[in-house]
C-alpha cells in the first residue's frame, strides 16, 4: 500500500477529456485510443464486406437474367455506397456508434460532448480519403499521437473526438458484519475523522467480495490499527473497527446533513441503514 | 441514499430507452422526466465531488452525467423538404458562397488542360511521357470505332456503376484531401488536367476528334464541374487551416462546414447524373451532331443552374 504512494505520479496514456455541461457541471470522458479504434475499423470492414458480398450474391442472382453487366454495375454501386456510406450513415442515425465501434465500447460525440449531426458525421467520414493518406491511415494515425487528444484529420474538421463508453456499476454496501466493535460517536469527532476516511471505509467494504481473507486482513490493519491504538482497544478485529467506525460516522454526518432523506448525502446515510 | 439510488436507476432505464434509438416511442411525459433527473443527477455528481463520497459514487454518477449528455444533439436530420431544398437552395448558394475558389480550381484545372493539350498537339510522343501508351492506344482505338453501333445496354450499366464507384471517390479525395492546406486537392485538379489534356489531345490529333468530343461535351457538364467544385471546397477546407481570420481553426471550420460539405454533396450528386449520362447517353449512337447540341444545353443549364437557383431570398 505505502509502496504504491511512494511511486512517482505516472502520466496516464488513456487520456481523459473534460466537458462542463450548462448545468456547470464538469464530467470526464475517456478517450479511445488507437487500437481499440482499429479494432472497430476491422471489424467494420469485415461487415462491409459481408454486407457486399450478401447484397451483391442477391443482385446478381435477381437481376443477371437480364443481363450480366447490369448486375455487374449494381454491384460497382453497392460498393460505391458501402464505401462512404456505410460509416456516415450509421454514425449520424445512431449517435457515433457503428456496429465495430459499438463491440469495442466506443462512441463518436462532439468535443462538448454532444451526439454528432449529419454534417460532422459527413465531414469526418469523408476525411478518412485524406486519413488514409498515403497508406494504412498513416497521416491519421500521426495526428492522433500530435493531437495528444486522440483525433484524426476528420475529427479536427469535424470537430469530434472518439470516447471509451464507460459503464460503471454502483455496487450495493453490503451488510457490515453485526458483532462490530462500536464506537460512541462523541469518541470517533474527537479522533478528527474526516469525511475523506469514512469514504474509503465504505469503499472497502464495498469492494469487500473482491478482497481475499488474507488481503482484506491486511488492509484493515493498515486503515483500523492506528485507530485501534488511539481508541486503546488493539487486539480487537481491525474489520470490525472500521465496520464500527462507518456507523458511527455515517451516525454524525447525517446528524449534519441529514434532516431528511432526501436532502441527505448520497453514499453515506443509506448505508448506515 | 435509497431515493436517489432509485432515481438514478430510473434514469439509467429511461437513458437506455434513448440510446436505442426507438425515439418514436418516448412521449413528452418521459421526455420531460429525463431533463429533470438528468439534472437531479447533474447536482448529485457536483455534491459527490465537493463531499468526497469516494471513486464508486463519483465514477458511477459520472458515467450517468456523460450518457445523459450526449442526448442533448441539435436538431438536424434532414427529412424530405431539406432534400428538395437542398438542390433547389442550399447546394447552388453554398457553391456560391465560395466562387473565388471555384474560379480558382477551374483555373487550376483548365489551364492545365490547355498547356498539355497545346504541347500534345505540337508533339504527340509527349503524351507517351504523361500517360500509359498501352491504354492511350487502347483508348484510341476505342475512339475510333466510333459509337454508331451503340453499346449494348449490360455494357452500359457496368460502365456505369464503374463511374459511380471512380468518379465519386475521385471527387471526394480531391475535396478530402485539402486538409493538407489545399495542396491535395490543387495536386488533384492539376494531375487530372493534365492527364485529361494529354489524353485528349492525344486522341484529337490521332484524328478522331469528332467522335472523342462528342461523346465527352455531354457527361463533361457534370463530371468536369463536379471535380472542379470538390477541388474548389478542398482548397477552401486547406485555406481556412492555413488563415482561419479573427477565429480559432476549429471555429472557422465550424462555421463553414455546412458549406463545404453541401458543396461535397452535391459534387457528389452531379457525379451520378454524371455517371447515368456517360454510361448511357455518351456512348449511344446518335449522331455527333445532336450529342454536341445537347451537350451545350445541358453545360448552359448546369452553369445558369449553379448561378441562379436559390437566389430568391438569397442573404446578399
Amino acid at each position: 500500500m505505502n509502496q504504491v504512494g511512494s511511486l512517482a505520479p505516472v502520466k496516464r496514456i488513456s487520456e481523459k477529456v473534460s466537458v462542463q455541461t450548462p448545468e456547470q457541471i464538469q464530467f470526464e470522458f475517456e478517450l479511445a485510443g488507437v487500437s481499440a479504434r482499429m479494432m472497430a475499423y476491422l471489424l467494420d470492414l469485415l461487415i462491409r464486406a459481408g454486407i457486399i458480398s450478401v447484397v451483391s450474391t442477391i443482385l446478381v442472382l435477381t437481376t443477371s437474367w437480364a443481363s450480366e453487366g447490369l448486375s455487374a454495375g449494381l454491384v460497382l454501386i453497392l460498393a460505391f455506397v458501402v464505401e462512404w456510406g456505410y460509416n456516415t450513415l450509421l454514425e449520424w442515425r445512431f449517435n457515433g456508434v457503428t456496429p465495430g465501434k459499438k463491440a469495442l465500447g466506443i462512441r463518436v460525440v462532439r468535443t462538448d460532448g454532444v451526439s454528432i449531426d449529419f454534417v460532422r458525421s459527413a465531414m469526418r467520414n469523408f476525411l478518412r480519403a485524406a486519413d488514409i493518406f498515403p497508406f494504412f491511415y498513416a497521416a491519421g494515425v500521426l495526428t492522433m499521437f500530435f493531437t495528444g487528444t486522440q483525433r484524426r484529420l476528420g475529427d479536427l474538421a469535424a470537430d469530434t473526438m472518439v470516447i471509451r463508453e464507460k459503464r460503471s456499476p454502483l455496487r450495493e454496501l453490503p451488510p457490515l458484519p453485526s458483532n462490530l466493535v462500536e464506537i460512541p460517536t462523541g469518541a470517533l469527532m474527537q479522533l478528527g475523522i474526516r469525511d475523506r476516511d469514512l469514504t474509503i471505509i465504505d469503499e472497502f467494504f464495498r469492494r469487500r467480495h473482491l478482497f481475499s481473507e488474507d488481503r482484506a486482513d491486511e488492509i484493515a490493519a493498515v486503515l483500523g490499527d492506528p485507530v485501534a491504538k488511539k481508541l486503546k482497544i488493539e487486539g480487537e478485529d481491525p474489520e470490525l473497527v472500521l465496520a464500527g467506525m462507518l456507523v458511527a460516522g455515517n451516525e454524525v454526518r447525517s446528524s449534519w446533513y441529514g434532516r431528511s432523506t432526501a436532502t441527505s448525502i448520497p453514499g453515506t446515510a443509506g448505508g448506515a441503514r | 441514499m435509497e431515493q436517489r439510488r432509485a432515481r438514478w436507476e430510473r434514469l439509467e432505464h429511461v437513458l437506455r430507452r434513448l440510446e436505442t434509438g426507438r425515439s418514436g416511442k418516448i412521449d413528452q411525459h418521459e421526455l420531460d422526466e429525463f431533463v429533470h433527473l438528468y439534472r437531479m443527477a447533474c447536482s448529485d455528481l457536483a455534491r459527490a465531488r465537493s463531499q468526497d463520497l469516494g471513486d464508486d459514487v463519483e465514477s458511477y454518477l459520472n458515467a450517468i452525467v456523460a450518457r445523459g449528455h450526449k442526448q442533448f444533439r441539435p436538431r438536424t436530420s434532414p427529412d424530405r423538404r431539406h432534400f428538395f431544398e437542398f438542390f433547389t437552395r442550399d447546394f447552388p448558394r453554398a457553391v456560391r458562397a465560395q466562387k473565388w475558389y471555384v474560379l480558382a480550381a477551374t483555373l487550376l484545372f483548365v489551364v492545365p488542360i490547355v498547356i498539355t493539350a497545346w504541347a500534345v498537339v505540337n508533339d504527340p510522343d509527349i503524351a507517351y511521357s504523361l500517360s500509359d501508351p498501352a491504354q492511350l492506344e487502347m483508348l484510341t482505338d476505342a475512339y475510333a470505332e466510333g459509337h454508331q453501333g451503340g453499346r449494348s445496354e449490360g455494357e452500359d450499366s457496368l460502365m456505369t456503376g464503374f463511374y459511380v464507384h471512380n468518379n465519386v471517390g475521385i471527387a471526394f479525395r480531391c475535396f478530402a484531401t485539402g486538409v493538407f492546406f489545399g495542396l491535395g486537392s490543387i495536386f488533384f485538379l492539376v494531375l487530372n488536367g493534365v492527364m485529361g489534356g494529354a489524353v485528349g489531345a492525344y486522341i484529337c490529333v490521332a484524328g478522331y476528334s469528332e467522335s472523342f468530343l462528342s461523346f465527352v461535351i455531354g457527361h463533361g457538364a457534370f463530371e468536369l464541374t463536379a471535380i472542379v467544385l470538390s477541388g474548389a471546397t478542398g482548397i477552401k477546407l486547406g485555406m481556412i487551416l492555413v488563415n482561419p481570420g479573427p477565429y480559432s481553426r476549429i471555429d472557422a471550420l465550424k462555421l463553414k462546414s455546412r458549406q463545404m460539405i453541401n458543396v461535397v454533396l452535391g459534387a457528389a450528386a452531379m457525379l451520378l447524373v454524371a455517371a447515368l449520362l456517360e454510361g448511357f447517353w455518351s456512348p449511344s449512337g446518335a449522331a455527333p451532331m445532336i450529342k454536341f447540341i445537347v451537350g451545350g444545353v445541358l453545360w448552359v443549364l448546369v452553369i445558369s443552374y449553379l448561378m441562379l437557383a436559390g437566389r430568391v431570398g438569397e442573404s446578399r
